[in-house]
């Protein structure tokens, strides 16, 4: 179990972050800027802004060390803006809809030897419509994070008690076990939201079909009755029953972490081992794109 | 008690016509105003003074709403929260649309997503478009938010609200903000936690109910850190 934890708090994404003409300063219009950038799975990319900012400042039509109240930057992946506020990697395995099996396969056809997502880099003075605006910087970005956690302890145990002793102290090493990836320090306090008996589950499903949405299913634990435990199958199948109809199917995958997980799996079970740093377990929906297995 | 609770059931039943009157601030002003024909400065004060008792003894009773007496709570004083869709103030987050790339991946499986989807015989054809109304009917079904103030904050009235539960949170903070008047206001789910704005809202109601309302308790300042 150890090892999958750490498997999976130690998973990257290459980035390659182009810059959009709309923030670049006009001489270097015809140039591509970009920068490549190697982030952990499970953080959120703004983390990494003022790195992206600091890379891009000869080329930015603003100067970043002033403050530009009025001025938001953001990532886009194909014209498509990205939710800073969920973890980079669900996003990925989301937005590409690559099935983990078929990444080398697709990436190598489209003459990329690296597995690297490309997105770019906007800004504004409008955000676009159903992204959250950072006015705040790390406060703001820390403050989300806790609520979620908050949200997921309340999921757990039926009350945020538990986060909501801890104290300053624990609050700054939690965060900065996130900030610094520390995963012995971040098992440590989550341990402590984690009761061994939980009412509830605390999951965020990724759909891209027939449009990007989440979804927070309620899903909950019996722990007196003989099938009290769902598993990933029952969670996806009373979400989605028209997706979600038998657990042998191969064009449907749930995706966790670049993972594909098996649908027998009990949902808490995957929970301890999978759970990303705001205290959701984060699934993806993925439709195969290996067209032979349709023919 | 008996005697708060009346007299905020004639507020209440003043206002349940107008069910946008632009906030129980304004109504009450002005009815106190007109009653007393107070037009100094002093008296304004003397106004807010009573208003802000009239507030705490509203909070005081928001308490009482836990168990609610008869009448106290009834679907005649709920009003609907729908937000008109302002350009600069627009909060409905529906489905983002997909990358190009991603599109074109699905466009090529969609045919065989949506047979696989409807590769159905007959009878599990009926049994599924049954489910699909079934679900339409849920999608379209408005649940309960029950307001609570917290602090010196003007209470909500109604405290009861009906909405969508296809709308996202950030939804009910726009209308407590349009409804108080308010530029900032922090919103917090069961006293505990702020969600994030862009959650549907039924997704909240099926997971945070209580009894069978939502319980969104709101403040000017922060809260609940």
């Amino acid at each position: 179990m150890d090892e999958i934890r750490e498997l999976v708090w130690n998973g990257g994404l290459n980035l390659q972050i182009s810059l959009h003409p709309s923030a670049m300063v006009v001489n270097h219009l015809k140039d591509p800027i970009i920068t490549n950038i190697r982030v952990p799975r499970d953080c959120y990319i703004v983390f990494y802004m003022k790195v992206i900012l600091k890379r891009f400042r000869n080329y930015l039509n603003l100067n970043i060390n002033e403050s530009n109240k009025d001025c938001f930057f953001w990532f886009e992946y194909e014209n498509v803006p990205l939710y800073w506020n969920f973890p980079i990697g669900a996003l990925y395995d989301t937005m590409t809809n690559i099935m983990p099996n078929d990444r080398e396969e697709i990436l190598l056809d489209r003459n990329d030897h690296l597995n690297i997502w490309k997105l770019e880099l906007h800004c504004g003075t409008k955000i676009p419509n159903g992204l959250i605006p950072i006015i705040d910087e790390e406060e703001q970005i820390r403050r989300y994070w806790m609520h979620q956690w908050k949200q997921a302890c309340y999921i757990l145990n039926g009350s945020s008690k538990k986060v909501m002793s801890f104290s300053m102290k624990d609050w700054q090493k939690f965060w900065d076990s996130v900030k610094k990836r520390n995963l012995s320090d971040f098992n440590d306090l989550a341990m402590k939201v984690r009761p061994s008996h939980p009412r509830n589950v605390p999951v965020i499903i990724h759909l891209n079909y027939p449009n990007l949405q989440k979804k927070l299913p309620f899903i909950k634990i019996d722990h007196d009755a003989d099938n009290g435990h769902p598993t990933v199958f029952n969670v996806l199948n009373s979400e989605y029953p028209e997706i979600f109809k038998s657990k042998n199917s191969s064009e449907v995958q749930c995706v966790c972490n670049g993972v594909i997980i098996p649908l027998e799996i009990l949902i808490f079970e995957l929970y301890k081992r999978f759970l990303n740093f705001d205290g959701f377990l984060h699934l993806s929906i993925c439709f195969s794109s290996n067209n032979n297995q349709f023919n | 008690m008996s005697g708060l609770l009346e007299s905020e059931s004639e507020s209440e039943s003043g206002t349940e016509d107008d069910l946008f009157a632009d906030s129980i601030v304004s109504t009450n002003l002005d009815a106190q105003v007109d009653g007393s024909r107070l037009n100094n400065v002093s008296n304004v004060n003397s106004i807010e003074n009573r208003l802000e008792q009239y507030s705490r003894r509203l909070s005081l009773l928001g308490l009482e709403v836990e168990h609610p007496k008869e009448g106290d709570v009834t679907p005649d004083y709920r009003i609907d929260i729908t937000i008109e869709d302002r350009n600069e103030n627009s909060v409905l987050v529906e489905g983002q649309n997909m990358p190009a790339t991603t599109s074109l991946i699905l466009e090529n499986i969609k045919r065989n997503i949506d047979d696989k989807i409807v590769n159905l015989d007959d009878l599990e054809d009926n049994k599924l478009k049954a489910l699909r109304s079934n679900e339409s009917q849920i999608d379209k079904k408005k649940i309960q938010i029950r307001f609570q103030a917290i602090g010196n904050v003007l209470p909500i009235n109604p405290n009861t609200c009906t909405i969508s539960t296809e709308q996202p949170f950030a939804t009910v903070i726009l209308f407590v903000k349009r409804k108080l008047k308010m530029k900032d206001v922090y919103c917090y789910v069961n006293n505990s936690f702020a969600p994030n704005p862009q959650q549907n809202i039924g997704d909240l109601w099926d997971q945070f109910k209580i009894g069978n309302a939502l319980i969104v308790s709101y403040c000017a300042t922060v809260a609940f850190g």
